[in-house]
């Protein structure tokens, strides 16, 4: 079978690339780490590719070299991210701090991997088995000197915090109740489009009308956990998480909205809730910042149907993200940031001085967001050309120094 | 240099979304494929299909088995158990329940010993599933709004 000694070839020349980028110059330890693992579990995919032999089950001999091959589709960019870890493009300096703060927040034994990255979205790599203990954190390249953005990662590392806790376990449950409660009081709706269903039993007892109502629950879950992972950015990082989301998709991108997050306008309001609990002040006029996208094209009136579920489901349970939010993080982060030394910060910057004893990170992202809307910061000092330039360098000073100070106390 | 999946978190359990499914499954039915004709019982993939599969289940060792999976989990193992032909089409909650015991059963079983087990039965349910989870997968992402420049 001609599919086999293809298969077998790209997984070797897959496993080549690894070899190559091996021989990267690594400024940490965890990008290097990761290849072996990514390596070690294709190499033994491999392996067992080799095995098969002209006795061996053609469907069985099929399906793997298909699987190989999304494979590669999936973990090709993954090896494309961990190389650009290694880019003299990223801000080194923002490693150390996140890796504290990651483990803190998701497993005390963590790995990080943080990157400039070619999708504008930041984004984290998630669920891959083969690199258990691992968060990769991406940020747009073009942004990468900028570090008023780093409040975003904190929603990155909330995905970990979900999967690290299992919530999937926890509020799943939650949310399939709520969209078959949904159904029964929309049963009109529900049974003019799905005929086939006889009654309310069947939802959760036949197979067929399970399949039904899936999707809904699907994308509810996956609503609720960008909710969460807003909610746990909100509480890492306070007020400057709202600023750097709003600077990155204010007011929104044009096209339609993605079924697996809550539409811009409800996620906004979740923020605002998420303050009103966790107690710091929106800006004046932050919603209003934002709008909704439009509605999926070419979705069928089945589909709609079900979106209106999924997002009815995943705003009932706003409440107890914003809640489990607040009791994780508050469980686990050793400093928090505050006002009186986001103040002390503020104040270095405006001595034009990198923060000392800045605590956390986030009261020097949340005084460095302060100053850059600070309208009449540094006029009166005219060497001062670019504000923001001036302002970003700070604070990457500040982050540097702030791990200078954490390293004496704690080596990472 | 340790198996990637001996790594993974004990308590997983099997999820229709999890990337790494297609190939897990895959592998898994290689093992048994390559047990089949040449008799070697290497399982590392069989062995963490087990696992997961095991990790679904409430109430281990009570006589009525129920799967604690999300929706999406348990249409995905539906359409497997449907594609490869494990018993009868899965009509209901509780028959699909009752089938994925019997496949966590007997991937256990082919772990402690493979000798006298429907391995070609086990091999057909594992390449449904890798087929499956990625047909899942697709069909979930393919959702999402795509970048207008890729084709």
């Amino acid at each position: 079978m001609q599919c086999l000694e293809y298969s077998k070839r790209r997984l070797g020349a897959f496993l080549e690339e690894i070899q190559r980028l091996k021989g990267a110059e690594f400024p940490y330890v965890h990008s290097e780490h990761a290849l072996q693992l990514i390596e070690g579990w294709f190499a033994g995919y491999l392996g067992q590719l080799n095995k098969l032999t002209a006795t061996s089950d053609p469907k069985t001999v099929r399906t793997s070299c298909a699987a190989e091959l999304s494979g590669l589709f999936e973990y090709l960019p993954l090896l494309g991210f961990i190389l650009r870890s290694t880019n003299a493009r990223n801000a080194f300096e923002v490693h150390g701090p996140l890796l504290r703060l990651a483990r803190e927040v998701v497993k005390p034994n963590i790995k990080l991997v943080y990157s400039s990255e070619w999708e504008y979205s930041p984004l984290t790599y998630l669920g891959i088995t083969h690199l258990p203990d691992y968060v990769l954190i991406g940020s747009p390249a073009h942004e990468s000197d900028n570090p008023l953005l780093l409040p975003l990662a904190g929603h990155e590392l909330g995905h970990s915090v979900w999967a690290t806790r299992d919530l999937l376990s926890k509020f799943s449950p939650t949310i399939e109740a709520k969209i078959l409660a949904d159904i029964k009081t929309r049963w009109k709706e529900y049974h003019a489009l799905f005929p086939d269903v006889a009654n309310h039993a069947a939802l959760t007892t036949d197979f067929f009308a399970q399949q039904t109502w899936s999707p809904a629950a699907d994308w509810a879950v996956r609503q609720s956990e960008e909710g969460f992972c807003d909610f746990v950015g909100l509480r890492i990082f306070g007020e400057s998480y709202l600023h750097a989301f709003a600077y990155l998709l204010a007011p929104k991108s044009l096209g339609f909205r993605s079924v697996i997050y809550p539409n811009l306008g409800k996620r906004v309001e979740g923020f605002i809730k998420a303050a009103a609990q966790y107690g710091f002040t929106v800006p004046v006029g932050y919603r209003d910042e934002f709008e909704d996208l439009m509605s999926p094209s070419g979705f069928d009136r089945q589909q709609v149907f079900l979106l209106s579920l999924a997002d009815a489901a995943a705003t009932s349970l706003t409440d107890a993200l914003i809640a489990e939010a607040k009791s994780l993080v508050d469980g686990n982060l050793k400093h928090a940031y505050s006002e009186a030394e986001i103040g002390a910060v503020l104040g270095d910057f405006e001595a034009v001085a990198p923060a000392t004893d800045a605590g956390c990170l986030a009261n020097i992202l949340n005084a460095g967001w302060r100053a850059f809307h600070h309208p009449a910061l540094w006029q009166e000092i005219p060497q001062i050309r670019s504000k923001e330039k001036t302002l970003k360098e700070l604070i990457i000073k500040s982050i540097e120094v702030f791990e200078y100070e954490q390293l004496l106390k704690v080596p990472l | 240099m340790t198996s990637a999946v001996g790594l993974a978190e004990e308590g997983l359990k099997l999820r229709a979304l999890d990337p790494d499914l297609p190939m897990l499954a895959a592998r898994a039915a290689m093992e048994l494929d390559n047990y089949r004709s040449s008799g070697e019982a290497a399982f590392v993939a069989v062995k963490e299909l087990s696992r997961r599969l095991n990790n679904s289940f409430r109430n281990q060792g009570a006589a009525a088995q129920k799967a604690s999976l999300d929706s999406g989990t348990v249409t995905l193992v539906g359409r497997a158990l449907n594609t490869s032909r494990w018993s009868g089409d899965v009509a209901t909650i509780d028959q699909l329940d009752s089938e994925l015991w019997q496949v966590a059963r007997r991937l256990q079983d082919v772990e402690d010993d493979p000798r006298g087990q429907p391995v070609d039965k086990i091999r057909d349910f594992c390449v449904a599933l890798s087929e499956c989870a990625s047909s899942y997968r697709q069909a979930f992402h393919d959702l999402r709004p795509g970048h207008p420049f890729r084709r």
